[in-house]
């Protein structure tokens, strides 16, 4: 078993199915792009990997450990064909378009349940929204920390120096990890913690020099230029040691020049033996670095292999017009 | 009457209102916390109610609401508010409590999603990521529109003559019909304008102690 596997992931929004049955997997250490045209769901793909999205349905596996699983798929289709019949009902088609609405709600919630609900009770059931538990909204937090995350936007906290914007998530994972009445009361642990903290400061420092913005330590986000931005995130990402780093078109809202900064640290990362998913408009970022190319369309994967294989020489006619388009508009830069 | 005497007649007045302008905040500001929370509670009952509430309270004029607070109890229940002064506390802390929830929820929702999705993603939970990420941007976000309603409390508390609370416009005016000044009323402005001034020095040093950073 790879190291990285996610077996048949559906997701729907609504009547919208943006994911209809994905599989993929990764070795440790090895680089995926994922390509495709805008509302492809690649976006999708990457957020439900890391939780941001609970899937539908879906199979996730970390160093054979099966870390999520759920499968909600039939109460969806359920309401999605209630939602069909009252759209074509003319009579009271109002009401009928509300309740399968409501429907909908109902089994999204659902959808965020980790454990299999098969059951045929909940399925009849049309009754309030089921809410998450606490306790798996918990499990799902978990799981998500295994998953580093870099935004288009970067995301960074304002407010915060570029110091606190590294070391806040992991000194509050370290406060998590002990009773808090301690930290205040017993001397050990106070000398622990400041410690531990030191710990975190200087690993900041280095992961910071690590995206070369050793420098800018104590500078605010609003006083860096977007790639700089954009490369103290990864080391934001980077300080929990998540065992996989998700990328969401981490370059789109930079221009060339800045890219390319921030595509060489991920070059460097990949280096390092990072994991990485890597969601690209950059066809020769996904080819020169990437171990693994994944072209997406309309929800399912409709190539992938190796960059040579996909860039060299696609099989798919949907491939191979979205290639021919993005050589094209390098031409006309 | 001489200026001195008016001055000090008027000063003695203006304890009224600076008493009503700072009790109001210190109660107003922490209830309108509660009141924002329940107008963005996922408990729908509890939403509608509190929707409810705040458009009574927009939309009633604050006159009015002192009255129904100071009169209320006696004609409802027989039990009068003795003390118009503290009757004037409880409506101006309502009613500006609600406009301060109103403008807390407005910083609320103008925060970016990614915000809130940056700290999910660190694993931070929903109480850090309010409390470290998502409410010091608001208070930069909302001091604007907050310095405008503290601004509009400091001319509000001339309402409370309305129940017989001895503040600086009943007094000038009593100075008015007794002494048979009219320039008195006029000198209250000054009172005012300088409370005014030194809010608008204040709100100016804050806004500028927070922009060490843009958004």
């Amino acid at each position: 078993m790879a190291f990285f596997e996610v077996k048949d992931i559906y997701k729907n929004f609504g009547a919208n199915r943006v994911l209809k049955g994905i599989d993929l997997q990764l070795d440790e250490g090895q680089v995926l792009a994922i390509i495709g045209s805008s509302g492809s769901g690649k976006t999708t793909l990457l957020r439900c990997i890391n939780f941001l999205e609970i899937p539908d349905k879906a199979d996730i596996y970390l160093s054979g450990e099966n870390i999520f699983s759920v499968d909600n798929l039939d109460e969806i289709n359920k309401a999605l064909q209630d939602l069909d019949k009252s759209q074509t009902q003319i009579s009271a088609a109002d009401i009928a378009k509300e309740d399968s609405q409501a429907d909908l709600t109902n089994s999204k919630e659902n959808g965020s349940d980790i454990v299999d609900t098969t059951d045929k009770k909940q399925q009849k059931q049309k009754s309030k929204p089921v809410n998450i538990s606490k306790e798996k909204k918990k499990q799902i937090a978990e799981q998500r920390l295994k998953f580093g995350m870099v935004f288009q936007s970067f995301n960074l906290f304002p407010h915060y120096s570029v110091q606190k914007n590294l070391t806040l998530a992991a000194k509050l994972k370290y406060d998590k990890s002990i009773k808090s009445i301690d930290k205040y009361f017993s001397k050990t642990v106070r000398l622990a913690r400041k410690q531990a903290f030191k710990e975190i400061d200087e690993r900041a420092v280095a992961l910071l020099q690590r995206v070369g913005l050793g420098e800018k330590l104590k500078a605010y986000p609003c006083e860096l230029s977007g790639g700089q931005q954009q490369r103290v995130a990864i080391a934001r990402a980077l300080i929990l040691q998540p065992e996989i780093l998700c990328f969401d078109e981490p370059t789109s809202a930079l221009d060339p020049e800045l890219t390319r900064e921030v595509l060489k640290v991920i070059k460097d990362l990949k280096n390092d033996g990072h994991t990485m998913i890597v969601v690209t408009h950059e066809m020769e970022f996904a080819r020169k670095v990437a171990d693994k190319v994944i072209f997406m369309a309309d929800g399912v994967i409709e190539e992938q292999g190796s960059p040579e294989e996909v860039f060299g020489n696609p099989q798919s006619p949907k491939t191979k017009a979205f290639l021919q388009e993005s050589e094209k508009s390098i031409d006309e830069d | 009457m001489s200026f001195w005497n008016v001055t000090l007649k008027l000063l003695e007045a203006a304890k009224f209102t600076v008493g009503i302008f700072f009790l109001t905040l210190i109660i107003a500001i922490p209830l309108g916390i509660v009141i924002c929370a329940c107008a963005m509670s996922k408990f729908k009952p509890l939403k509608y109610v509190t929707q409810v509430f705040i458009w009574i309270i927009r939309g009633t004029p604050l006159m009015l609401q002192l009255v129904v607070v100071f009169y209320g109890p006696g004609l409802l229940f027989g039990t009068p508010i003795q003390d118009n002064f503290l009757a004037t506390i409880i409506a101006f802390s309502i009613n500006y409590a609600v406009y301060f929830a109103e403008i807390y929820r407005g910083g609320i929702i103008s925060m970016p999603l990614g915000q809130y999705e940056a700290g999910k993603v660190l694993g931070m939970n929903r109480a850090q990521t309010n409390t470290l990420v998502i409410f010091p941007q608001v208070v930069k976000k909302i001091t604007p529109a907050m310095s405008n309603e503290v601004i509009t409390l400091v001319k509000d508390t001339s309402l409370a003559n309305f129940i017989g609370v001895m503040e600086i416009i009943v007094t000038a005016k009593s100075l008015v019909s007794t002494k048979a000044i009219i320039w008195p009323l006029f000198y209250t402005g000054v009172f005012y304008l300088a409370m005014v001034g030194i809010l608008t020095l204040f709100f100016k040093w804050l806004e500028k102690k927070m922009n060490y950073y843009r958004a």
